[in-house]
């Protein structure tokens, strides 16, 4: 299970950054020559849609990670403090 | 245990481009390539009236007075009064009577041709550094001027040949690209020869009536104007109409301040309107030496200064083509002088369907 969530995690890290280049391209030629029709056009919406749900995981695995690494500190800082206490009552 | 190496930077910033690259390429061929392939079947037809065929006003019965009155002698034979055979003038034949010839006289020269039907007059002039020709084109009837696809006039669909073998193939007196129906993706609307396929304006719209009307319908330039309607079209009896734009007057005559696109630069193609039965087919030349091509705000200037009460900006750049008397007049980049487009816009002297052979 740790196996595929990192998967998912890696994988939608890399299709945030592949459909962000895909939507920039689209947008510089609506500059060059609108009548491309790229951005009103029905396959772009799915890319955008990939984009969203890419960019929801990435943001839930980052808070996630986040979150885990707060935890991480604070268990260190505990432990920290437990050592601390025993070297003083050892003094 | 092998430790594992935790992936170059470098690496991985090339293998995210080559795979946006390669989803560009896929997303490329279904929106270019893969799309619909079959035609797109007619969808209704406009309200077309039947031809009105003008009659000469029959002549005024004179009344003798009763003194004067000749009874015929008996050797005399009463002659019948002759029949005035009705006349047809066409649709806009009497008003435009100076400009067209006799019943079979043609005249055909490098810059005119002019027939009982059809008077199309080539003129070519230079402005804002680019080469600009106009074809002056008068028509007897609205069916002398036509559309057709690579197709056929009634297979819409993405095929593409040039406007020169289309126009060979119609045998047109003179023809230029359209609007390159069926790529816009964005949305279109197509109504050739009476005939409708579709209509999702994304882009102004320009309509020609059956009889002989030319209307363009845009809001902020080059988006669809809230007043079209196709069905309202249609049953007013629309013969063509084309999804690309923008219109380059306003409702007066007068150049629309388009101001978008004003450092782009190219050979340009767009069809103007005088009055129901007087047109002309405009292009630009440009991407060469001495040809820079136009903006549209300079293209909106020529056609108000040529006089034109609407003008309706089409295909340009390398679809940009004019064909007079079978010859290419003006191609939009001397780099694709046979660039294949989906439809054009032609004069014809024998106004029949340009119907798909089939074969087998």
């Amino acid at each position: 299970m740790k196996k595929l969530l990192n998967l998912l995690q890696t994988a939608a890290a890399h299709v945030n950054i592949i459909c962000a280049g895909m939507i920039l391209t689209f947008l510089v030629i609506e500059v060059i020559n609108p009548y491309a029709g790229f951005i009103n056009h029905g396959y772009t919406k799915i890319v955008l849609s990939v984009w969203v749900a890419a960019a929801l995981l990435t943001s839930i695995f980052s808070i996630a990670a986040q979150r885990r690494e707060f935890r991480r500190r604070q268990k260190e800082a505990a432990r920290r403090r437990q050592r601390e206490r025993e070297a003083r009552r050892g003094e | 245990m092998r430790r594992k190496k935790l992936m170059p930077v470098w690496a991985i910033v090339l293998i995210d481009i080559l795979l946006t690259g390669a989803c560009l390429c896929v997303y490329a061929l279904f929106h270019h390539v893969l799309t619909w392939g079959t035609a797109k079947q007619v969808m209704g037809r406009s309200n077309i009236p039947t031809a009105v065929v003008a009659t000469q006003p029959p002549a005024a019965p004179t009344e003798s007075p009763a003194a004067l009155v000749i009874e015929p002698g008996p050797e005399a034979t009463a002659e019948p009064t002759p029949t005035p055979e009705p006349v047809d003038y066409g649709q806009f034949g009497e008003k435009f009577a100076d400009k067209f010839t006799a019943e079979g006289e043609v005249i055909s020269t490098d810059t005119l041709y002019n027939s009982h039907d059809v008077r199309v007059e080539l003129k070519s002039d230079r402005v804002n550094n680019s080469d600009v020709h106009i074809l002056d084109i008068y028509v007897r009837n609205i069916e002398n001027f036509r559309t057709t696809f690579a197709g056929g006039e009634d297979v819409y669909d993405r095929t593409r040949l040039s406007v020169g073998d289309m126009a060979a193939r119609v045998n047109a007196v003179c023809a230029i690209n359209g609007d390159f129906a069926g790529f816009s993706n964005a949305g279109d609307v197509v109504v050739r020869n009476g005939l409708y396929f579709e209509s999702d304006p994304e882009f102004s719209v320009c309509v020609l009536y059956y009889d002989g009307t030319m209307e363009t319908y845009w809001k902020r330039f080059n988006q669809p104007g809230d007043d079209y309607d196709i069905q309202a079209a249609l049953d007013r009896g629309a013969w063509h109409a084309w999804c690309f734009g923008p219109a380059l007057l306003d409702s007066e005559g007068h150049a629309l301040p388009l101001n978008y696109d004003t450092n782009v630069y190219n050979p340009r193609t767009f069809l103007g309107y005088y009055e129901p039965g007087h047109y002309a087919f405009i292009t630009v030349d440009g991407r060469s030496g001495n040809n820079t091509g136009m903006n549209l705000d300079q293209l909106a200037a020529l056609a108000e200064s040529l006089g034109m009460q609407r003008a309706y900006n089409l295909d340009g750049g390398g679809s940009s083509h004019m064909i007079f008397g079978g010859e290419t007049i003006s191609c939009g980049s001397p780099y694709e002088p046979n660039r294949t487009v989906t439809d054009i816009l032609y004069i014809t002297d024998n106004p029949v369907p340009d119907v798909a052979v089939k074969e087998g």
